[in-house]
């Protein structure tokens, strides 16, 4: 009688697509379980700046192909003609918006003996590297990371009005969450009838004013403007104008859509706001003689009154999209 | 090498080249803001050629990867790419993908499949999330898009194939293919061709490969 001389023992077919199926849920609960300081947060930060030569490398590639489609779209007029229009247009729009608002807002404060705009706000210019790798995230990278003094939650603008917030931060590069993605929240109020709403992006990436009573006068061309609530974004900024207001019978709220006076595709640097956090100097409040409206419209947007329009306001800062959101719409 | 170091080497290639693609290329071919997922593709053309485990291993690190560079939850791409493998590659273990029609459309299908999981977990994690205008608005016409892409990918797979697999077929080792008439990777020459003999003057000799010689 022989004894066979013992085989390596293999693994069955099925056992590593059920590990690699167990190991890929048990990443998916643990990413969507953990904070921001979690492993994979830190993983995602490392690939970002890993990946950013390649974004740079792309940014340059995709020059000749941005101008062909300028190109293409330009094709029936002058193309510096339409380019310079669409600029002009852009920019007169937010001026009117800023400038209205600048007028009630000076009525306003007329009231206020003595208060200056005591808020000095820090601005840095970063250029856009990339926009989002999949369709589902409505996101750009920017070239200024940690290093140049961005963090999480700071507000993203254009040289015309609000763009996005800064979500995840690495060395030398961050990501930005645009208004338009269908996760992002803005508490806003429309300029000419001061009600106050929250704006949601959407996935046919347009903007729409959520629980905007039915009663609320709103016509198209209303300006929307941020309203400072929650702390995350400044009062004041110009998001864009309405485009449409209907409901139905049975509405509750009514269905405002939002045209936003910049888009991201138009730019190549963007504005981010990083002296939010900035020691600056809290105006005494008390030792003016404020009405007790005043002093209401102050606390309500954290303890900052808003200048010009571009005051800050609030010190709070969100992470996630999800969470600014929650922040802004006071849940 | 080993054909199976070979196999390895170049699926590891493709993998980092579809990731490269996926962060340089993609967001800039986009459409309607609409950017391809490269990954999935390649995932998808991969899982046709590779046998059961390869091609879910190599499903699996892909989608880890796409995790990485991108914003959505993660893991969740890695799951999908794993199971969409997994199942590809059982099919082609049958004859299911004998003929270039069912493996062009098991390519459409398999895409559709993987967006709308996609978007279903990207549901699931994010309640607020408008499922019916993301189906409408994201599902679909990613789908068409990398379905597009996929076919193209299908045609360069088995001109690729044709030129560098001589008599090989895919990698799995499954039935041999057949004479003619496969899109997918295997290419390559039929098992009946000719094969030229030396001192012949170039005449082409009737001796199949698939015999010994003498």
């Amino acid at each position: 009688m022989t004894i066979a001389p013992d085989k390596p023992k293999r693994l069955p077919r099925g056992v590593i697509p059920v590990v690699l199926i167990a190991l890929a849920l048990a990443l998916l609960t643990l990413g969507v379980r953990e904070g921001e300081g979690g492993p994979i947060h830190n993983l995602r930060r490392a690939a970002m700046t890993v990946t950013v030569p390649m974004q740079q490398l792309g940014s340059f590639l995709a020059v000749p192909l941005k101008t062909l489609n300028e190109a293409g779209d330009n094709a029936v007029v002058a193309s510096e003609t339409l380019t310079e229009l669409r600029t002009n247009n852009e920019e007169l729009t937010a001026l009117v918006g800023r400038l209205e608002e600048a007028r009630l807002e000076n009525e306003r404060l007329k009231a206020l003996l003595g208060l200056v705009d005591a808020y000095k706000l820090e601005s840095a210019t970063a250029r856009i590297l990339s926009h989002s790798s999949d369709s589902w995230n409505q996101i750009i990278t920017i070239d200024k990371g940690s290093g140049d003094g961005i963090s999480t939650g700071m507000t993203v603008m254009s040289p015309n009005g609000l763009l996005g917030q800064v979500e995840t931060v690495g060395q030398f590069s961050a990501t930005v969450r645009l208004i338009t993605d269908p996760s992002s929240g803005v508490a806003v109020f429309l300029q000419a009838s001061r009600a106050e709403c929250i704006l949601s992006g959407s996935s046919e990436r347009l903007l729409y004013l959520s629980y905007l009573p039915i009663d609320s006068p709103v016509e198209p061309g209303d300006v929307v403007i941020t309203s400072g609530a929650g702390g995350v974004y400044p009062k004041g900024i110009v998001i864009g104008e309405v485009v449409s207001a209907t409901h139905g019978v049975a509405d509750v709220y009514q269905t405002v859509v939002v045209k936003p006076v910049s888009r991201v595709e138009s730019y190549e640097e963007v504005v981010v706001l990083t002296g939010r956090n900035a020691a600056v100097a809290t105006p005494d409040l008390s030792s003016l003689a404020l009405s007790s409206s005043a002093k209401s419209d102050s606390s309500s947007s954290s303890g900052a009154a808003s200048g010009s329009g571009n005051a800050a306001s609030g010190s709070g800062t969100t992470s996630g999209s999800g969470a600014s959101r929650a922040s802004e719409s006071g849940n | 090498m080993s054909p199976t170091t070979t196999r390895a080497v170049r699926t590891l290639i493709i993998g980092l080249t579809a990731l490269l693609a996926q962060i340089i290329i993609a967001p800039n071919i986009r459409v309607a803001n609409i950017v391809p997922d490269l990954v999935l593709v390649t995932v998808i053309i991969q899982a046709i050629r590779l046998p059961l485990v390869p091609a879910t291993v190599f499903g699996f690190a892909s989608g880890l990867l796409f995790d990485l560079i991108s914003s959505g939850p993660f893991g969740l791409m890695a799951l999908i790419l794993t199971i969409l493998a997994l199942a590809i590659s059982s099919l082609n273990k049958g004859t299911f993908t004998e003929h270039w029609v069912v493996e062009m459309l098991l390519v459409i299908l398999a895409t559709l499949f993987g967006e709308l999981l996609y978007g279903v977990g990207q549901a699931l994690v994010n309640p607020d999330l408008d499922f019916t205008g993301s189906l409408l608005h994201i599902v679909l016409p990613t789908t068409l898009y990398d379905a597009v892409l996929g076919l193209v990918f299908l045609l360069c797979a088995h001109l690729l194939g044709r030129r560098t697999n001589n008599g090989g077929g895919r990698f799995s080792d499954g039935p041999p293919p057949r004479a003619g008439g496969r899109l997918s990777g295997a290419g390559g020459r039929p098992f009946s061709r000719k094969i030229k003999q030396p001192g012949k003057g170039g005449k082409l000799h009737g001796r199949p490969l698939n015999r010994k010689l003498h």
